[in-house]
């Protein structure tokens, strides 16, 4: 059952790749190679490297205790079997980053991890359940991206509004353009999974017109969403403002090239090639010149059969 | 009107429906029965157009789309959105400015809670509700009855005959008989990916008789149930 449990697991990643338009064996390289030269320049460059690998694990293990799929399990097997697999799977998931901290000699870090991980796996608590109260939202009823979105992410916004407020007392604009870095990410986050086509399909619209719709809403309520921190970094790094500029100009155009990369290939998410391109123009921005009207003529190409326009 | 012409659509060598013809008037309620599997909810995906397929779907008043209020099998709510959110979106979808949401609330859920914590009959009374709140002019209602409560289905019987006085086509699949012959003028039997001739109210008695028999005695002991 444990072993058979597992070998689905491993399927299911193989065939996630696989949908996402890459070689399974290639994804898995790279992105070893990411994580040995991120977590190696992360944990030799920076002071606090280590907490915020721990932090990383921390984030790869709660999305594992939603409710649903814990009471899915628990119901499917016995509760022994149900233990074993949770810590199991919760040990192969921290193993990449408890070599890492075994490297450096972390022995604290290794010891905490260990028992987090354990704790987190016999879950007598839960870390994601759903919320019967809704949190309010400053947004009218449409576009739901940010009702959604901000719903989701409001500790990552409180987050950069703390950064913010450590920029300005100790003075570092760098800590404060982050913080803006940090809101325009969540924005376009937002955009980053298609919904489901219904949820297009219901609009009596054209293409066009649905697509200038989205584009509109998701610039306005972006906008709401950075207000306070652009503001707060004008009045406190007056000699910043060029670069603001420059990063909030650069933030709406990948909100906006996120969207039309989402509709481009709607309903079906996006492809992983389709997607390293848009992140290799934030290295090569004049790329964005060919992007943009590329994607935009898939967007309508795609939102035409949903709508029938 | 709305003439459905030889309508084919398979998947990969399964041929799912295969020359489906009918024509629906407004003002009348169809009933769509088959066997799981046999193709119902694919032909109606193939009405709102979201599924390809082969052959006609024609519609004299206007773009189908933008009159149908599509009721599915499992309605899909987005994650940390509230019903009362949702049927807001729906309505301003369709251009709509729904007056008194939380009065027209008519089978009375918690539209301040997120629809994803609802139970399977309650997102399917929200689903509908939001159709019904778009004012369309055609319906699909994929099994509205399951899994609602025995108060909801028998006011869901009545919105389907108030649809019917309103003018409007309604067009709703069930596996409970009886919902079909009290709110259905005609019924097609969807088998092997054709409709049947449609059977009308005085011939529903004859047709339920006829499935019995046929699911009923020649499979029942097939299960060698000891």
């Amino acid at each position: 059952m444990i072993k058979y449990y597992f070998q689905l697991q491993f399927t299911r990643q193989v065939r996630k790749l696989r949908d996402f338009g890459v070689n399974p064996i290639f994804a898995s390289l790279a992105i070893l190679a990411l994580f040995v030269i991120g977590s190696n320049l992360l944990m030799a460059k920076t002071e606090f490297g280590g907490h915020i690998l721990l932090i990383v694990s921390m984030s790869w293990l709660f999305p594992l205790t939603v409710k649903r799929r814990n009471d899915f399990l628990k119901s499917s097997m016995s509760l022994i079997q149900y233990f074993r697999i949770r810590i199991i799977e919760n040990t192969i998931i921290s193993i990449p980053i408890l070599i890492v901290f075994l490297v450096f000699q972390e022995w604290i870090l290794i010891i905490t991890l260990l028992f987090l991980s354990t704790i987190i796996a016999i879950r007598v608590f839960s870390f994601s359940s759903n919320y019967t109260f809704p949190i309010p939202r400053p947004f009218s009823e449409f576009p739901f991206e940010f009702s959604v979105g901000l719903r989701k992410t409001y500790l990552v916004i409180l987050g950069s509004y703390i950064l913010l407020f450590i920029a300005i007392k100790v003075g570092n604009p760098n800590l404060g353009v982050f913080s803006l870095l940090l809101l325009l990410l969540t924005c376009i986050s937002f955009y980053g999974i298609p919904e489901n086509e219904i949820y297009v399909w219901v609009y009596k619209s054209n293409a066009k017109k649905f697509l200038f719709h989205k584009m509109k809403f998701a610039v306005f309520f972006s906008s709401l969403i950075i207000a306070p921190t652009s503001i707060f970094l004008l009045i406190f790094f007056k000699a910043q403002v060029l670069i603001l500029a420059c990063f909030i100009a650069l933030g709406y155009v990948f909100l906006l090239v996120v969207i039309l990369l989402k509709y481009s290939t709607f309903p079906r998410e996006v492809p992983l090639p389709k997607g390293l391109l848009v992140g290799f123009s934030l290295l090569f921005p004049p790329l964005l010149l060919a992007l943009i009207p590329y994607f935009y003529n898939q967007s309508i190409r795609s939102l035409k059969i949903i709508l029938h326009d | 009107m709305i003439k459905i012409l030889n309508l084919k659509k398979e998947f990969g060598e399964n041929q799912v429906l295969n020359g489906v013809t009918a024509t629906l008037v407004e003002g009348n309620v169809y009933g769509i029965v088959g066997e799981n599997g046999s193709g119902k909810t694919t032909l109606f995906r193939c009405l709102a157009g979201i599924e390809n397929y082969k052959g006609e779907i024609e519609y004299d008043g206007g773009m189908l789309k933008n009159e149908l209020g599509l009721l599915l099998t499992e309605p899909f709510f987005m994650t940390k959105i509230t019903g009362l959110e949702y049927l807001k979106f729906m309505c301003q979808a369709r251009s709509i400015d729904p007056d008194n949401l939380l009065e027209r609330n008519v089978f009375d859920l918690p539209l301040n809670r997120y629809a994803e914590t609802y139970s399977t009959g309650m997102k399917k009374k929200l689903a509908l509700t939001a159709i019904l709140l778009q004012e369309n002019s055609v319906f699909i209602l994929d099994e509205p009855f399951n899994g609602v409560d025995i108060q909801s289905n028998i006011l869901i019987s009545e919105i389907i005959l108030k649809l019917k006085a309103l003018n409007k086509t309604i067009i709703l699949s069930s596996h409970i008989f009886s919902t079909l012959s009290d709110t259905c003028d005609q019924i097609f039997l969807l088998k092997k990916g054709k409709f049947s001739n449609p059977i009308l109210k005085h011939e529903y008695v004859e047709l339920e008789k006829s499935m019995k028999e046929e699911t009923v005695l020649k499979r029942l002991d097939k299960l060698g149930l000891k």
